[in-house]
């Protein structure tokens, strides 16, 4: 525990941005291909599944997955976790908009580790140990679950939203962004894609019903 | 017909020390046209007596200036974080409210201790070194553009204002805070202390330096000498990251 602790002391400039920058490349990255190829469901099962098997039939898969997806995942979010130990939430005595965007950043980064472990756990690590092929109506059969769809919703939502307002928070963090006037206008660019992938991702949700 | 005498409720946070806990206690002040919450703690110290006729000592609060560029006055009024000497009254919802600091050890009742502060100024190299072994004649001219961005940044009175309001700065992190953060903005941009602006750097990409910003952006909410803090916040992530790719592809 100490020597995480020197570690993260030590490192501290090269982690945290390393940190910002895994939640847009890889995970952001990933995250919209996977709102967007989700949506061959609206194109009905055969499709959707012809899409899954071309996945499933990538060369380097789990380099694939396991690089680009699962450790990012794992690094970024344990890092957050870490990172919030330093966090005294005061949004209530000083509701600036911008605070609220801070406090929101920090209890979707947690709602959303949830969410992800569970569907990762659902539709891929659960299927590989029972075999269960994976598919449209795999993924229907689970959303039949009134709970369980609401659950989707509001994860789809938070992810989206962590993603967006984290893209702000990234153009801050590497300097892109430096002035109120700058930081304004990227604040709504953001939100409009928000908004889309949001359109995207619940879309495609709706089309598994 | 005797007239009725107006009067400004103030409820007050009192506290001995750092050891005891607190308690609060209320007071009757006779309002006056201007007044402020300097003047009425004033009046206090005249006669402390709270409004159910107890009678207590006086509270400690610490004062200087009394036109907003000290900083020694700041406590948390209704709330918020601000100078006692500018805030007025006339402006003020009752009862008023009063309230140390909480990110400062306490001393007693509305009086703190802000040595972190200039610890964190110290930490970060807020100053221009000029002496040598010998003489170094004069330094670059500075421009009228980095004069007026300089002269905004150099309004600071490590007050304290924006590090209370930061949900980052707290006694579980070592974050510098943005007032220090803004100095080192300020030196970098200087023509002499451009000299010195990557050794300034290094101060701030440790634990406790810049990264540990959340960019809740409510430093420069609170700051009363509307300093652009959150411009010079993001302004030194680019000279960081800068620095941190040079650190990396020129060594």
């Amino acid at each position: 525990m100490r020597a995480v602790k020197k570690w993260l002391q030590e490192n501290n400039f090269f982690i945290r941005k390393l940190h910002s920058l895994s939640g847009v490349v890889p995970l952001g990255a990933f995250l919209i291909e996977h709102l967007i190829t989700n949506s061959f469901a609206k194109f009905g099962p055969e499709v959707y599944n012809q899409k899954i098997e071309w996945f499933q039939s990538l060369p380097y898969l789990y380099a694939l997955e396991y690089g680009f997806i699962f450790i990012p995942i794992l690094f970024h979010a344990l890092l957050g976790f870490v990172f919030l130990w330093a966090w005294s939430d005061n949004s209530a005595r000083y509701p600036y908009g911008r605070n609220w965007m801070y406090t929101l950043q920090r209890a979707s980064g947690m709602i959303v580790f949830v969410f992800i472990a569970y569907h990762v756990w659902e539709f891929r690590f659960e299927t590989q140990l029972t075999g269960a092929p994976v598919n449209f109506d795999l993924v229907a059969n689970s959303l039949s679950n009134p709970l369980i769809f609401y659950f989707y919703v509001l994860g789809i939502t938070l992810t989206v939203f962590h993603f967006a307002n984290g893209l702000w928070g990234f153009c801050v963090h590497w300097g892109i962004t430096v002035g109120p006037r700058a930081q304004k206008l990227s604040g709504f660019l953001f939100l409009a894609l928000g908004l889309v992938l949001v359109y995207i991702g619940l879309d495609a949700l709706w089309a598994f019903r | 017909m005797t007239e009725i005498q107006k009067t400004v409720r103030f409820k007050i946070k009192r506290q001995k020390d750092s050891e005891t806990q607190p308690h609060w206690e209320e007071f009757d002040i006779p309002y006056r046209a201007g007044m402020n919450v300097i003047t009425a703690l004033w009046d206090i110290a005249k006669n402390p007596v709270t409004a159910n006729g107890q009678k207590t000592t006086q509270v400690a609060w610490d004062a200087s200036c009394l036109e907003e560029v000290c900083g020694a006055c700041t406590m948390v009024i209704n709330g918020k974080v601000r100078q006692s000497c500018t805030a007025l009254i006339d402006h003020l919802s009752q009862p008023i409210t009063l309230e140390p600091m909480t990110k400062f050890p306490l001393v007693r009742d509305l009086r703190v201790n802000r040595q972190r502060m200039f610890d964190a100024l110290k930490r970060v190299k807020a100053w221009i070194p000029i002496d040598g072994t010998y003489d170094l004649g004069e330094g670059p001219k500075l421009s009228a553009q980095e004069q007026q961005i300089g002269y905004v940044l150099s309004k600071c009175m490590t007050c304290g204002c924006c590090v209370e309001a930061c949900p980052q700065y707290n006694d579980r992190s070592e974050f510098v805070g943005a007032a220090a953060l803004s100095q080192v903005r300020l030196f970098n941009l200087h023509p002499t202390g451009k000299m010195q602006k990557e050794e300034r750097l290094e101060t701030i990409m440790g634990s406790g330096g810049i990264e540990d910003c959340g960019n809740s952006q409510n430093c420069v909410e609170v700051c009363p000498k509307e300093i652009p803090l959150t411009t010079s916040i993001a302004e030194l992530n680019r000279q960081t990251t800068l620095y941190g790719f040079k650190k990396i592809f020129q060594k």
